[in-house]
């Protein structure tokens, strides 16, 4: 439900990292999701399209990385995987499992094209495709 | 093809806005919960009683959260409680930057315990932090046993249980020692009450908990 704002946090954080001129060299953006985040990795997806949709970081793609939710024992030391932190430690059914992984939203990194491969990102070109997408 | 390394959390913002949070309450000794709850558990309904309860002896103040209306902080006001109402036009959470602003229209020199009511939403408030001392999450037991297990990531970050409407419990099919293992399966370090807000059954316990916290601050 929140992942539109998350997305829109993403692209702020991006765009301190990379100057909106050099947008149109945005590919891949990878970010890092655990099971336990909150956040729909779909949704997000298609959230961040809409977001950057008709501007010049429209051809960015979103690149989920997910981590999956890990909890260990605190009896036993078992580190066990688990999306369901309800049950037990599968190895001596002690009940306290401290969350290691899981809980994971973070920007990773940008890839960015080569100048020679900019694509065009004057506000020309993105109302161009903003018609077209209209028509 | 070149690679900016970023690694940064999404939400560091927030994080930051609430720790500055934090430490404006700290500050000033304020106790402050972030009551959670899915919609209709029963948080207006508990905070009112919260405050008949506790109105001579601990001075109290609320930031309410809600998509549309400002009825909450109408019942609340009725009380002669502070309370400043945030209404979030769709959005499914309260965040620092809400929170921050509100603290501006309050007088914290005056307030012993801060409780701030968000959205009724049992998945997304889990991720923002307000800057609050612990969250405090309302489960009424119309919703069914089941729901510790269902949403734990809410469970797990509260660290209070309010297990609420224990009156309607004959005519449900919920079980509240089901309830509270599957709370606690989820996190055992779960402090859990049980409370109804037509009868005051466990309303004094409840607001015991509060008192000695804010005393706590205080001293």
């Amino acid at each position: 439900m929140h992942e539109l704002g998350i997305a829109m946090e993403i692209l702020t954080l991006v765009r301190r990292y990379v100057p909106d001129s050099d947008a149109g060299r945005v590919r891949d953006v990878r970010v890092r999701i655990g099971d336990l985040a909150g956040v729909v990795p779909s949704s997000l997806e298609f959230c961040f399209s809409a977001a950057i949709a008709g501007t010049e970081w429209q051809q960015a793609r979103m690149v989920i990385e997910p981590v999956p939710a890990q909890a260990q024992c605190q009896a036993c030391g078992h580190v066990v995987v688990t999306a369901t932190p309800g049950h037990g430690c599968p190895a001596c059914g002690g009940n306290r499992l401290h969350m290691i992984t899981g809980r994971e939203l973070h920007v990773v990194s940008v890839e960015l094209a080569d100048e020679d491969q900019s694509l065009p990102t004057d506000a020309a070109a993105a109302e161009c495709d903003e018609e077209e997408a209209v028509a | 093809m070149g690679v900016v390394t970023i690694e940064r959390k999404v939400l560091e913002k927030n994080d930051a806005l609430a720790e500055h949070n934090r430490r404006v309450l700290s500050l000033r000794g304020i106790f402050a919960i972030n009551l959670v709850s899915s919609p209709g558990a029963g948080k207006t309904s508990l905070l009112e009683r919260t405050i008949e309860h506790l109105r001579d002896t601990v001075r109290m103040a609320v930031v309410e959260g809600d998509v549309q209306t400002d009825l909450d902080a109408q019942r609340v006001a009725k009380y002669g409680v502070p309370v400043v109402q945030i209404v979030t036009n769709g959005g499914c959470h309260l965040e620092a930057r809400l929170v921050q602003d509100a603290l501006a229209q309050l007088d914290l020199t005056s307030t012993d315990v801060l409780v701030i009511e968000n959205v009724g939403n049992l998945v997304c408030p889990a991720n923002f932090d307000l800057g609050e001392a612990m969250k405090v999450v309302v489960l009424s037991t119309t919703e069914g046993d089941d729901k510790p297990l269902k949403y734990p990531a809410m469970f797990q970050r509260a660290s209070v249980l309010v297990i609420n409407k224990v009156d309607l419990v004959p005519y449900t099919n919920a079980d509240v020692a089901v309830m509270r293992a599957n709370a606690l399966s989820v996190n055992p370090d779960l402090t859990i009450f049980e409370t109804s807000c037509r009868t005051g059954q466990g309303i004094a316990e409840w607001a015991g908990w509060i008192t000695a916290h804010a005393r706590a601050r205080r001293d």
